[in-house]
Formats: structure tokens, sequence, C-alpha cells
């Protein structure tokens, strides 16, 4: 019963949030900020709700909190929250100074979007326990954005530099 | 076969996780001398930021060496490797956000200097 009201309930908050995400994005222009808060508040509805309808499939069994290490919970917590700040530091950085914006610190703010999803999932399967034949599906998956995210880190560098090169290079100083 | 506190070679059902693991390792070490190459070739322009962005992609990388090694460990080292785990992430992390901001502040620096 509980669970058919969570259900519920997420499943009108996902419609609720994409219908006034397109309603905002016709009418209004909406800044990416929004964006990627509504992207990530749909992404763990999306999670939740996929949860709830594979118990006795890939989840053994729903029992939040039961065998919980709340000491590795609140580090991989604050793994994520130091996650966040790189990508507000990013994107703050780029609205208050344009002139570094371009390609290069694009691909940064993806790829702190793909590792944050990474530190996401990583939590999530603290709280869930998977059957043993998904557990290395998980880890893949977890893992897989762990690395996506820094190739674009990496790129993310090398692209803004070489552009950056023929841009900022300092004047040699007059003597 | 224990290898000190290590069961090598690992467990079947461990073998994939430590595989990831290991290779989240490499990709991190990887991108730390990737990093090394982009600061030898642009010495001017990457002398502030991307110092601190470089230590915190090799130290990001050893975290997730103490991830592969706490699939394999013995139960009290498992714990202890788990912690370091998540000390060398936000560790690794803090670092790269603390060399993204120099790097904005450097940037606009030298945008005025030009």
């Amino acid at each position: 019963m509980m669970w058919e009201l969570e259900i519920t309930f997420l499943f009108i908050l996902l419609i609720g949030i994409n219908i006034g995400l397109i309603f905002g994005l016709l009418k209004y222009k909406l800044s990416s900020l929004v964006l990627s808060i509504a992207g990530l508040i749909d992404t763990i509805i999306i999670v939740l709700l996929l949860t709830y309808f594979n118990v006795g499939s890939f989840v053994f069994a729903y029992e939040p909190f039961s065998p919980l290490n709340p000491v590795d919970v609140g580090l991989e917590c604050i793994e994520l929250l130091a996650f966040l700040a790189i990508f507000g530091v990013v994107f703050i950085a780029r609205a208050k100074y344009p002139v570094i914006g371009g390609k290069g610190w694009n691909i940064l703010l993806f790829a702190v979007v793909l590792g944050s999803i990474g530190m996401f999932f990583d939590i999530y399967g603290e709280f869930i326990n998977f059957i043993s034949d998904f557990f290395p599906v998980y880890k893949l998956i977890t893992g897989l954005f762990q690395i996506a995210g820094i190739i674009g880190f990496t790129l993310a560098f090398l692209m803004f530099y070489k552009f950056s090169e023929i841009l900022f290079t300092p004047s040699p100083k007059k003597t | 076969m224990f290898l000190f506190e290590f069961v090598w070679p690992p467990e079947p059902q461990d073998i994939s996780t430590f595989s990831i693991e290991i290779g989240i390792f490499l990709a991190g070490i990887v991108a730390g001398i990737i990093g090394l190459l982009i600061w030898k070739s642009y010495r001017v322009l990457a002398k502030k930021g991307l110092p601190e962005c470089v230590s915190g992609f090799f130290i990001f990388g050893f975290h997730s060496l103490f991830d592969a090694l706490d699939t394999i460990a013995e139960k009290p080292l498992r714990y202890d490797l788990d912690f370091m785990d998540s000390l060398f992430s936000i560790i690794g992390l803090t670092l790269i956000a603390l060399g993204i901001v120099r790097i904005a502040f450097y940037g606009r620096e030298i945008w005025k200097e030009l």
C-alpha cells in the first residue's frame, strides 16, 4: 500500500517536472543550470521507479537503511557534494568570466555531470541489495561513468589549453 | 591463496569488479600523465591551476586502487581500505575543484593583461 503511494507520487512528480520543463522551454529561455537540476531530479526519480519495479529481478530486496554503514555512506555523499561543487565552480566561473568558455569548458561541465551520475549510482548501491548476478553489471555501470568522467576531464583540458594558447598567451613583458 | 591480507588470484565473482576498479585507476593515472604533458607543452598558460588538477587526477586514480584492493582484501583490512578509498577520492576532487578555480582566475588575469 505504502509502495503504491510512493510510486504514484513519483509518477506525478516526474510528469509535473517534465510538463513544467517543456512549458518553460517553449515559453521562456531556461538557463542550463535549471535544465541540469531538472535532469538530475529526473534521473533520481527514474532510478527509484526502476528499483521499485525490479524488486525480485535484479534488486534482491528493497530494504534501505538496514545494513547501512553511516561512515561509508557519509564519505560517499561528501564525494558527490565535491563533484557538485566542481560543477558549481565550472558553471559560475564561465558565467563570471565568459572569456574562458568554449568547447573545452563545455566538455568539462559534461564530464562533471557524468562523474556525478557515477557517484550517485555508487551511493545508490549502498542502499540496495542487488542479486549476485547483477552486481558486476552494476559495478560496470558505475565504473564506466567514472572512466567516462576522467576521459572527459582529460579531453576538456587538452581542448581548453589548445584553444587558449592563441587566445591567452600573455604578451612578453616590456623591458 | 592468500597474499599478505589479500586473496590472490581474486575469487571468480570478484574478477569483474576488480578489473573495472583497476581500469578506473589506470584511467586516472593516464589522465594525470596527459595533464603533465599539457603542463610541459603550455608552460606559461598552465602555470596556475593545472598542477592542482594533475595532482587531483593522480590522487583520484589511487582512490580506485584502494577500491580494487578492498575487493580482494580480508575483512579488517577491507574497512581501512574502504576508508582510504573515500578519503583519496575527496582529496582528489577537492584539488581538481581548487585547480579549476585557479584556472578561471588566471584566465581572467592574463586576459586583462593582453
